[in-house]
């Protein structure tokens, strides 16, 4: 028997706290309550029964309705104004069923009695009689190309990540029930724990995990998350696996009530680095980007707007373009989309105290440089193909062209036998668009696979990985089945990553994550 | 390294057309802004379809009754499309006029004193998700009162706002919260009595 909890001390009714979880409260009256909680055993129990009706709901598995059917139907309905409804359609197909099924077995029956007659055999029905189908459970179940297998579900997250230093724990985290809640796994992805509170109470997230050190957290807590316009909140730091969670302190003259998009947080060394767009503060004018770093777990400090890496002076870094080869840290120059220009890079051995300038030869004007799982390589595309660097993206060596033409900004990644992986978005006739890969020491590129289709077509998110300790190469994939979910794992095991998407965003945190790892053995 | 969210936006906006390629019916006689319209709709439909289906199919407990309704609000959504501003986030609108739907429909299938045939119970024609979970989350849904059911659907599974929840079920915002509250109370008293059934 559950014990009773003393009475709550402030008489906090279940509506009080139902109108909290939902955050239809008073900003102040949110606040107070959110202090009071975590003392109250009473409002505890409350609200602990109100988040197993969200995790029900969220956990509802939905059925299969295949929404090309519907959009042909309304296609037809614009067109001629002819309304035929799904349930007629069920209820004439339904009899037409029937009708077909009495004519087969009449005819089964007619012929059984004339064997019956033939051989002297007589064949007994018995009423009442069913045949029992085997049912195959969801989400573990083949992906319509069929190499894909939905390996395992977590049901509320939008975003996970896995440890470098140990790749079997993962976190995922997503919003469930008025706050920022964290599962853990330690079985690759197997099983996760019950989502835990993480206490912030914003709408949507990411998680990225230190590649060294598997206890160290940063959570990216967006605001939004109805009217969603892609904007983060806060970023929120923890030491010990998201049980207790620090918030970052923004750069000095930003507004707090401006949100921050940050791109992905990257440790290199003993540091972590934040790239932040400077405009997203509000009170910036500029498209430059601000460079924060903490050293040794220090508070951060933030670049000026101008001359955020110091002795460079290009103005613009590719946001999400903060990435490490080894101990090293890299950014990638000359804006958002860096598309006009080779875009050169900047690297620092030292925290950012000095960086190093310097300009690719070969690779192409949108190039985006990715690290390769061995620590030692960049990797980047040329005008008609790819190439490899082995000093530090200084000198580049061309790898086979590829299968057909790049897109704008091509993806590639590599596991650390060596093997790369480039996702071609599309091909000439006889080309298919999947994942071709080159393994050591070959020299064409071998198709691998097709991008994964969840079942009838559903709209999602598809964002990738290569588990680099996967032998035979193990490919996961965040998905979302209800109405595409943003959802973006961290490499597990430093490799990049490939990411694309086949249907529309639904908004910044979308209604019903569910999220599924996705598999392939190839 | 990810892309960031305004840039994934930008790739599934550009992208989402060509994952559903099928275009809307039209004739010789179409004009360019017809077919801009009409290609708006499309990537319209594809950016809420799941969502109001699904929605749909929560709140009818029937995926032939879900499907109708969902076909019924796009087409209205279809009739009003030139006067949306789609660039602004028009989700809560589609869900009133879901909700509306599906408020109506409930009420004829209350006056009618008729439940779904058996072979159209939910999940039954995708026996992926036939199993038992899903089952008592969906005789639960079904035995809260339709607007409870709408209301806490739309706020714990669909991340509606109080005053686009109060929108979609012509409740004031008081009331709103009061149903979401009893939503929740007699969910979670149904369901754990079912689940300790």
């Amino acid at each position: 028997m559950t014990p009773v909890p003393p009475p709550c001390a402030l008489g906090l009714s279940g509506e009080v706290l139902s109108n909290w979880q939902a955050r239809f409260l008073p900003a102040p009256e949110q606040r107070q309550i959110a202090a009071h909680i975590s003392d109250c055993a009473a409002c505890q129990q409350i609200l602990s029964g109100y988040d197993r009706v969200g995790t029900a709901l969220h956990q509802q598995p939905l059925p299969t309705l295949p929404p090309e059917r519907i959009w042909r139907s309304v296609q037809r309905v614009i067109a001629t104004g002819d309304i035929m409804r799904f349930s007629a359609r069920a209820k004439i197909i339904s009899a037409a069923s029937v009708v077909a099924m009495i004519g087969i077995v009449t005819i089964f029956a007619v012929v059984l009695s004339d064997f019956g007659k033939k051989h002297g055999v007589t064949i007994r029905t018995t009423p009442g009689a069913t045949a029992t189908i085997p049912l195959a459970l969801s989400p573990t179940h083949s992906i319509e190309s069929s190499p894909w297998i939905a390996d395992h579900s977590i049901p509320f997250a939008t975003h996970f990540a896995f440890s470098a230093s140990e790749p079997a724990t993962g976190f995922a985290c997503g919003f469930l029930n008025g706050m920022i809640r964290l599962s853990v796994t330690h079985d690759s992805g197997a099983s996760w724990s019950q989502p835990t509170a993480t206490g912030i109470v914003s709408g949507g997230c990411e998680v990225y995990v230190n590649p060294t050190d598997s206890h160290e957290l940063v959570l990216t807590a967006l605001r939004c998350w109805t009217n969603c316009d892609l904007v983060y909140e806060a970023t929120y730091r923890s030491f010990d696996s998201g049980a207790t969670w620090i918030k970052l302190t923004p750069p000095a003259g930003s507004d707090p009530a401006n949100n921050v998009p940050l791109g992905s947080p990257t440790w290199a060394g003993n540091a972590l680095f934040l790239l932040v767009n400077a405009a997203s503060y509000g009170n910036f004018a500029s498209q430059a980007h601000l460079l924060a770093v903490s050293v040794n777990r220090g508070a951060l400090v933030w670049s000026g707007q101008q001359g955020m890496l110091t002795g460079i002076s290009d103005p613009q870094v590719h946001l999400q373009q903060g990435f490490t080869l080894g101990t090293t840290y890299y950014v990638q120059l000359g804006g958002m989309f860096c598309l006009q220009s080779v875009c050169p890079l900047a690297a620092t051995k030292n925290n950012g105290a000095t960086w190093t300038r310097f300009t690719p030869t070969t690779i192409a004007p949108n190039s985006l440089v990715f690290p390769a799982a061995d620590g030692k390589t960049l990797l980047g595309s040329t005008a008609t193909g790819y190439a490899q660097s082995v000093d530090g993206g200084v000198t580049w060596t061309p790898l086979p062209d590829s299968p057909g033409p790049l897109s704008d900004n091509p993806q590639m990644s590599s596991t650390p036998d060596g093997t790369i992986y480039i996702e071609q978005i599309s091909g000439p006739s006889g080309v298919p668009a999947g994942i071709y890969k080159l393994s050591p020491g070959q020299h064409i590129w071998t198709y691998v696979a097709t991008e994964p289709v969840f079942p009838n077509s559903t709209p999602h998110q598809q964002f990738r990985t290569w588990d680099a300790n996967g032998h035979p190469l193990k490919i996961w994939e965040l998905m979302s089945q209800d109405g595409g979910s943003i959802a973006t794992p961290t490499p597990p095991v430093g490799s990049s990553q490939i990411t694309w998407f086949n249907a529309p965003l639904c908004g910044q945190v979308c209604p019903g994550p569910q999220s599924f790892l996705v598999s392939h053995s190839g | 390294m990810e892309l960031l969210r305004s840039q994934r936006l930008w790739y599934a906006l550009a992208l989402s057309v060509d994952a559903h390629s099928a275009p809307l019916p039209h004739g010789s006689g179409t004009t360019r802004k017809d077919q801009a319209l009409r290609d708006a709709f499309e990537a319209y439909f594809w950016r809420y379809e799941r969502r109001i289906t699904t929605y749909l199919w929560r709140m009818t407990g029937n995926d032939q009754s879900a499907m109708d309704l969902s076909q019924e609000t796009f087409l209205r959504a279809w009739k009003h499309f030139a006067e949306l501003n789609t660039a602004a986030e028009t989700g809560p609108w589609l869900f009133k006029v879901a909700t509306n739907l599906a408020l109506t429909y409930l009420q004829r299938q209350k006056t009618l004193e008729t439940l779904p045939a058996d072979d159209t119970l939910p999940g039954s024609s995708d026996p992926g998700t036939r199993y038992m979970r899903s089952e008592q989350v969906t005789q639960t849904l079904r035995s809260l009162p339709p607007k409870q059911r709408s209301a806490l659907v739309l706020h714990v599974v669909y991340g509606l706002s109080l005053g686009e929840i109060a929108a979609a079920l012509n409740l004031t915002p008081g009331a709103v919260k009061t149903t979401l509250w009893r939503a929740r109370e007699n969910f979670r008293v149904t369901y754990e009595g079912k689940d300790n059934a």
